[in-house]
Parts: C-alpha cells; sequence; structure tokens
C-alpha cells in the first residue's frame, strides 16, 4: 500500500521511474496496483474489466510518467488516469449496447467473485449481503456520484484529495457526496425493510 | 445555516473532510436539531456498514504478467508492425514520407522533361548554325543577300550595315 512509504520517499521512487528505472516503476505497481485495482472494480463492477483496465492504466502511466511535473501528485494523478480509464470503457459500453450507464437493468457488478480466495470465510455470509447491498447502490448512482462516494467512503479519502482526482470544486464534490449518501441510505433502507 | 444547507457539512464532518471554521457549527446544529442529529447517526451508520461489508480483492498476477510483457525490450523483434499504425505520430510520419516520396518523384520526371526538352532545343538550335540537316537552307540563304553561309558557322560579308569595326 502507498501508506508503507512516506511521501518523500514515493517522490523519490517516483523520479526514479522518470528516469527509466523499471525496479522502480515496478514498486510504484506494487505500491498502488490493490488500492487501483479495487477502484476500477468498485466503479465498474466487473472483476475482468478491472483487470483489463488496471493493466491499461499503468501502462498509460509507464507511458507518460515522464510528462507528470510533480512527484507529489503521483497518487492524484493516477487515480485520474484510473477513473479516466473506467469512464472511457463505460462509454463504448454504452455506445455498443445503446443502454443508459444508468439503466438499473445492467447487472454487471458482481462483487463476489466466483473461487475468490481472498475473503475470510468467517464473514464470507455478512459480506456476501453486503456486499450485494453496496452493490445495488453503486449500481443506483450516475458515474458522477459513484466515483466520488467510493473515494470517501470506501478508499477514505479526504474531499480535498478527492478534488484533485476528479477536477472539481470542494463545494461541488462535497454536495455530490452528499446526494450519493442520500442514494446509498436508500437502498440500504429498503434492504433493512426486506430483513 | 437551516437543516437543507448544514446537512451536506454534515457527511463531510462524518467523513473527516469539514472545514475547520464549520465544525463547531455542525456540532451546535446537531446538538439542538433533533431531526438532523437523526441524520447524523443514520449517515454514521451507513459508513460502518459500507465499511464492514466492503471486501478488499488482490490484483491478479496476470496484470503485472501483461504490462510486463507489453514493456518486454525492442530487442525481442517480436513487433507486429500493423501495432505502429494505432500510434497517430506514426501515421503522421508515414504520410510525411510518403507525400516527401511523391515529390521527388515528380521532380525526377520534371528533369526528365527538362533533359528531353534541352535536346530539342539543341537541336532547333543545330538547325540555325549547322547548315546539314537544316531543311529551310536553300530558302533561308537565297532570302539572306548579306551573308555567306560556310558549313561551320555564320560569316558576315559585304554587309553595308555593319558598324562593328567602329565599335569602341
Amino acid at each position: 500500500m502507498s501508506s508503507d512509504v512516506s511521501p518523500e520517499e514515493l517522490k523519490e521512487i517516483v523520479r526514479r521511474a522518470q528516469n527509466g528505472s523499471p525496479e522502480d516503476f515496478q514498486r510504484l505497481y506494487n505500491l498502488f496496483s490493490k488500492p487501483i485495482y479495487n477502484f476500477i472494480w468498485r466503479l465498474i463492477g466487473s472483476t475482468e474489466d478491472a483487470e483489463d483496465l488496471a493493466q491499461d492504466t499503468f501502462l498509460k502511466v509507464h507511458n507518460e510518467l515522464k510528462s507528470l511535473r510533480e512527484p507529489g501528485q503521483f497518487k492524484f494523478w493516477l487515480y485520474r488516469i484510473a477513473r479516466n480509464e473506467v469512464y472511457q470503457k463505460l462509454r463504448r459500453s454504452q455506445r455498443a449496447t445503446e443502454v443508459s450507464i444508468d439503466d438499473e437493468e445492467i447487472t454487471y457488478f458482481n462483487f463476489i467473485p466466483d473461487g475468490s480466495e481472498s475473503l475470510n470465510p468467517e464473514k464470507e455470509v455478512l459480506s456476501r449481503e453486503l456486499n450485494e447491498v453496496i452493490g445495488r447502490a453503486l449500481k443506483a448512482m450516475s458515474p458522477k456520484y459513484r466515483d466520488v462516494f467510493v473515494l470517501a467512503v470506501l478508499e477514505k479519502m479526504s474531499y480535498e484529495d478527492i478534488t484533485k482526482i476528479v477536477g472539481r470544486s470542494l463545494l461541488s464534490v462535497k454536495t455530490d457526496i452528499y446526494r450519493a449518501r442520500l442514494i446509498a441510505k436508500d437502498i440500504l433502507n429498503d434492504y433493512l425493510r426486506t430483513k | 445555516m437551516n437543516c437543507q444547507e448544514i446537512r451536506p457539512q454534515i457527511t463531510a464532518y462524518i467523513d473527516n473532510s469539514l472545514e475547520s471554521q464549520l465544525v463547531s457549527e455542525v456540532r451546535r446544529h446537531l446538538d439542538s436539531c433533533a431531526a438532523c442529529a437523526e441524520f447524523h447517526r443514520e449517515q454514521l451508520q451507513l459508513a460502518d456498514w459500507f465499511s464492514s461489508g466492503s471486501i478488499e480483492l488482490e490484483p491478479p498476477a496476470q496484470i503485472w504478467a501483461g504490462i510486463e510483457g507489453r514493456l518486454a525490450p525492442a530487442s525481442a523483434f517480436h513487433w507486429n508492425f500493423l501495432e505502429f499504425f494505432q500510434f497517430p505520430s506514426f501515421r503522421y510520419a508515414l504520410a510525411g514520407v510518403a507525400a516527401l516520396l511523391f515529390l521527388s518523384a515528380a521532380l525526377l520526371l520534371n528533369s526528365g522533361e527538362a533533359v528531353s526538352f534541352n535536346s530539342a532545343l539543341a537541336q532547333i538550335e543545330s538547325y540555325n548554325l549547322n547548315v546539314e540537316g537544316n531543311p529551310f537552307w536553300p530558302e533561308v540563304r537565297s532570302q539572306n543577300p548579306f551573308f555567306e553561309f560556310d558549313r561551320q558557322g555564320l560569316e558576315r560579308v559585304d554587309n553595308p550595315f555593319d558598324r562593328s569595326d567602329q565599335l569602341p
């Protein structure tokens, strides 16, 4: 995880990777692959797509790393690239299927991948139910609300950092997260009523 | 702030992202407004449910394997030439080379025409200076009384208009 290194150390790794060090680029991958993969997975709802998009994200990072002027902004730049890859994928899917990405009929959200060995068996039952609720809540949100909600509530990122990723004002981010939370609350209330 | 205005601040407060100057105002409002206090409690529970229920997946190993494969060094020489067409800069370079070749071919063709034109001109000029092969020579000679021509070139004889001996 990126929290394993200090910001100064991360800057140095980025600078060396910018100078062409393959070991440092791999180190960046090792630090950020898990959060980026999970971020993409939560936005796109499919592990298969998340795998392809994560790969495309890091390849783009490798090709364009030298264009990053401030190594200290690497994390936000990386998330921005990942988010853009997801949006491009969603636009391509929308053109291909002629179905709105807000359409409730889309069932690409699969938060419990078959054969996953990363789950703690003791938590599996509760996790499965909660994940269904999370999946339904995220599916109910537009991409504009979904990405800020994931970053704030699931990734625990500060609103200030989120503005650097999504390129919107603090007020806009705050309002969108609030609206996303209202949608999530409605979905959660529906689930609790059925229970 | 009224309840509608303060609720986005409440969610920011829950997410530890509220501006410091608004924290005390939100806390005062929560102490005085039962509806917003209930909203605050629900949102805390929501955050808790989402955090505890969220799964963190490990990225599959094939992601890095795919990246490594695409970043393989040039010496592997297994490029598919057609893959380069996805790069706009390669397409532009190819168009430039094609334009350059076309221009060169056009220039070559023109210079070939110039050569043939020059040779034609030389032949015409030879008709002026060389009596051999000039079908109009007898007629030219008969119409010009001031000159006698020999086979090598023009020779002026008894030209009453000739002032060349008076030139400085």
